[in-house]
């Protein structure tokens, strides 16, 4: 009996979809428990106006996609979406910018370098929490940053950096990039350590300039850890929070609510669940739209 | 041959192994019976006894199931009866001796959880104590997940800003005191009403611990606000005669805005001194704004429901606050809060700061008891010459029992310890955390007013209970604050002029009410506070009309 069992058992397990049961089985187990069934309630509270503390999230009452067509008349969160969007887009350029930079230069053998690798990487390891606490002090109108200025161009300056809505935006944009940089740094600078060294030595001994190497061949072979660099950057960066929640609170007024500054008061502070999940949708549905080109590219690339 | 003695080997070892097995099989059923057997009662033995029948007459010890039946504990003071209740509850359920009740917080009010302030009731009951803090971010999020989760994790709960209250009852987080049949409040007495001979104070009671007219926690702070002034400054020959002969009239603590801007202004001499300090971060220019704002006879909503922030009277007063922050406030009221604002004072840096008592006992702290003194906050003039004040309670306490607490009676026995009139006064006099005196006994307690720069400071903080203004506890009141506070920022900011600002928030708050339903928050405001006074200070209550 146990042998007819066993046979019946291998029998199906060399058929294509035996195997791919058995192999990919587990996976998509694990992939359902881990993400399809918290999607999945995610989806059923955008349908609910479920609040928490004010019933069972099983009852709550049905709002036959109510809060979806209230996400497209929430004009504060519009706005937030587009200051989200236009703060990550500068703080990962510059990210990129710079990190790409410090790889290129990095990538050269040199004395002190490991130490210099080590020091580059340091703000990464700070909590977002600590690093905005130090920039909110340093971006004081009486801070150092008004004091460094001053003695540079030789005159008190008391600028309230944090209190005027642009320069508040440029205060989290430059808080973010001294955090995130050494992180873009650290994935365009591995990309640029395992490139193949037999092109590049190539173009040497034919004469191309470092310059031509790094234009023609560096950054090509670079382009998928560069699109991944950023993809990954840039869906971080759209779901800022700490900083601008320890630098100005969203403030001033809301002219640095991010997106999930807003949800999180729309969610929880002001405990609407349902909503907040609203929101969170069609957030997901934008980013997917947003990112998904990228990965197409990388995709295509792999496929030829 | 080598095979061979393989094969012996193996099947020597099967029948070692087997041997061995067999052995430990028996050693384990031997120990087994064994045990059995000595567990046993021994044989009984033949014995001739002569029986006595001994009649006697006791009262009946009444049980108590602490469902239905509970007992009412004896006590001359809220600490004794605190401490009985609990160990009549530890006789019922032994398996409770030790256990741990735990007090979530606000962060810096540590200081006033100290385990020699619970001492005696854990030396008696032989119950634990221990506090948790909860950031001020996450006292909306973590009380709401204890109200869905039903967890348990705290048994009292502190919370802060006390008009978060309704929309925690809302949500099922707060123990009702009086709720049959156990009927806390009755049984353990903890004298948080109008009661002799230490009663908090008569507003608090009927606004502050109250949601739609029904009681349910005590105020463990005072947090109204007064106008603290160098008092050095103010009483300097020189400055008094510059003053003077600049304004016209002497230099003496301001009545009127008036009085306040013009002294704010002689004092404003920066970088080295400004006039005033004003709050204008989200979230904490809230206390500045409603002071400004009764003060001129408005507040936010009218009996049905309609927000006041919006009229004239009302942009006056934040158009008032917003004068202060651009011409006498320094650099950074724009970002920075009550500690920066401390440090300001205590340094001779401001003149005059609208604030907490605990400011007069960080002062204490730093030795500048003589030097800062305290009158009330100032008002706008009515039009027959009397001067509206208002105190504003700034923040403050509540304390309650968590509804999911595993022990409630353990919970509110340790409540009904901490606001015994003698305890609540150690509580508050020590400076390691912000909570201040709350009963109007603490005023006369001279403890307190050791701590508090003296008598003369305690009579202008209960002059201050003629003039207070609370907050109301609406369901959603994060809500509302949120929005205010944000256009508050900006039209202090310089973001929004007063008007676009305060014409956003009434719409948002209209949405607000409307989708939690406007009757609802109407029979909330009129269940606030008494009607003869809805809740303000008895002085302030006849003059809250802009148009007087």
């Amino acid at each position: 009996m146990k042998n007819k069992w066993k046979e019946a058992i291998l029998k199906f397990g060399e058929t294509p979809s035996g195997r791919f049961l058995i192999f990919h089985g587990p996976i998509y187990v694990l992939l359902f428990l881990l993400l399809l069934f918290p999607f999945l309630l995610e989806i059923y509270l955008s349908f609910s106006d479920w609040e928490p503390g004010r019933g069972e999230w099983w009852f709550a009452h049905f709002n036959y996609g109510l809060g979806f067509i209230r996400v497209f008349k929430d004009i504060r969160l519009w706005l937030s979406v587009g200051r989200t969007f236009l703060m990550a887009g500068i703080a990962v350029s510059l990210e990129f910018l710079l990190g790409l930079i410090g790889a290129l230069l990095f990538s050269r053998a040199f004395i002190g370098k490991k130490i210099l690798i080590t020091m580059f990487l340091i703000p990464m390891f700070f909590m977002p929490v600590v690093v905005g606490y130090n920039f909110w002090m340093m971006f004081q109108p009486t801070g150092p940053i008004n004091f460094i200025f001053g003695k540079l161009i030789g005159r008190e300056i008391i600028y309230p950096w944090l209190s005027r809505a642009g320069s508040a935006m440029i205060a989290i944009i430059l808080t973010d990039v001294w955090q995130w940089t050494p992180f873009m740094f650290l994935i365009l600078f591995s990309g640029m350590v395992s490139l193949p060294q037999s092109p590049i030595e190539a173009a040497k001994v034919l004469g191309a300039s470092e310059w031509q190497i790094i234009r023609y061949i560096k950054l090509p072979m670079l382009r998928n850890i560069m699109i991944i660099a950023l993809v990954i950057r840039f869906i971080e960066a759209i779901k800022l929070f700490d900083m601008p929640f320890i630098l100005t609170g969203g403030g001033p007024g809301f002219a640095t609510e991010t997106l999930s500054i807003y949800t999180y008061i729309a969610a929880i502070h002001a405990g609407l669940l349902g909503y907040g999940s609203s929101i969170a949708m069609i957030i997901l549905i934008l980013v997917l739209f947003i990112t998904s080109p990228a990965a197409r590219s990388i995709l295509r690339r792999r496929e030829r | 041959m080598s095979e061979e003695k393989k094969e012996e080997k193996a099947v020597s070892r099967r029948k070692y192994l087997g041997a061995v097995g067999g052995l430990a099989a028996a050693a384990v059923v031997g120990w087994g019976l064994a045990g059995y057997l000595a567990s046993k009662p021994p044989a009984a033995v033949k014995t001739i006894t002569k029986t006595e029948t001994i009649t006697v007459t006791t009262t009946p010890k009444p049980t108590y199931d602490y469902k239905t039946t509970f007992p009412v504990p004896s006590g001359a003071t809220p600490k004794e009866r605190a401490i009985n209740g609990a160990l009549m509850y530890l006789e019922t359920f032994p398996e409770a001796k030790g256990t741990t009740l735990v007090i979530s917080v606000t962060p810096g009010s540590e200081g006033h959880f100290d385990p020699k302030y619970f001492k005696e009731f854990t030396d008696a009951t032989g119950l634990k104590v221990k506090y948790v803090t909860i950031a001020w971010e996450d006292i909306v999020p973590k009380y709401t997940a204890e109200a869905v989760e039903h967890s348990g994790a705290y048994d009292l709960i502190l919370l802060c800003p006390q008009h978060y209250l309704g929309t925690f009852v809302e949500k099922g987080l707060v123990l009702d005191p009086e709720a049959p049949p156990a009927n806390y409040y009755q049984r353990y007495q903890p004298q948080w009403k109008d009661e002799p001979p230490s009663p908090p104070a008569p507003a608090f009671y009927t606004g502050v611990n109250c949601y739609m007219g029904k009681l349910y926690g005590i105020v463990y702070d005072y947090d109204l606000w007064t106008n603290h002034y160098r008092a050095d400054l103010f009483e300097d020959p020189k400055e008094q005669k510059a003053f003077y002969d600049k304004y016209g009239y002497e230099l003496k603590p301001p009545k009127t805005w008036k009085e306040f801007k013009d002294i704010a202004e002689f004092f404003t001499r920066p970088p080295e001194m400004y006039g005033t300090w004003v709050y204008v971060p989200y979230a904490w220019n809230r206390r500045n704004y409603k002071q400004a704002l009764a003060s001129r006879g408005v507040d936010y909503f009218d009996e049905n429901m309609v927000p006041q922030i919006d009229t004239p009277p009302a942009l006056e007063a934040l158009e008032l606050l917003k004068w202060l922050v651009d011409n006498v406030c320094p650099p950074e009221v724009k970002t920075a809060i009550w500690d920066t604002a401390y440090d300001y004072f205590a340094r001779g840096k401001i003149a005059m700061l609208l604030s907490w008592a605990s400011l007069k006992k960080y002062c204490e702290a730093k030795g500048l008891g003589t030097k800062v003194k305290n009158a009330l906050c100032p008002g706008f003039p009515t039009k027959d010459g009397r001067v509206r004040h208002a105190a504003m309670i700034g923040e403050s306490h509540i304390m309650f029992v968590n509804r999911w607490s595993k022990r409630p009676e353990l919970a509110f026995a340790l409540l009904t310890y901490f606001a015994d009139p003698e305890v609540s006064a150690k509580v508050v006099c020590d400076p390691a955390g912000f909570l201040e005196p709350f009963r109007v006994g603490h005023f006369d307690d001279p403890l307190v007013q050791a701590s508090y720069g003296g008598k003369y400071y305690t009579d202008v903080l209960k002059e201050n209970f003629d003039w207070i203004v609370p907050d109301i506890n609406l369901f959603g009141a994060p809500e509302y604050d949120d929005v205010l506070t944000k256009h508050v920022n900006a039209v202090l900011t310089g973001g929004e002029s007063p008007k676009e600002g305060m014409k956003a928030v009434h719409d948002a708050w209209e949405a607000i009410t409307d989708r939690i339903g406007r009757e609802k928050q109407i029979q909330a405001l009129r269940t606030f506070g008494p009607p003869e006074h809805k809740g303000y200070g008895p002085k302030l209550a006849p003059l809250m009309n802009p148009y007087l």
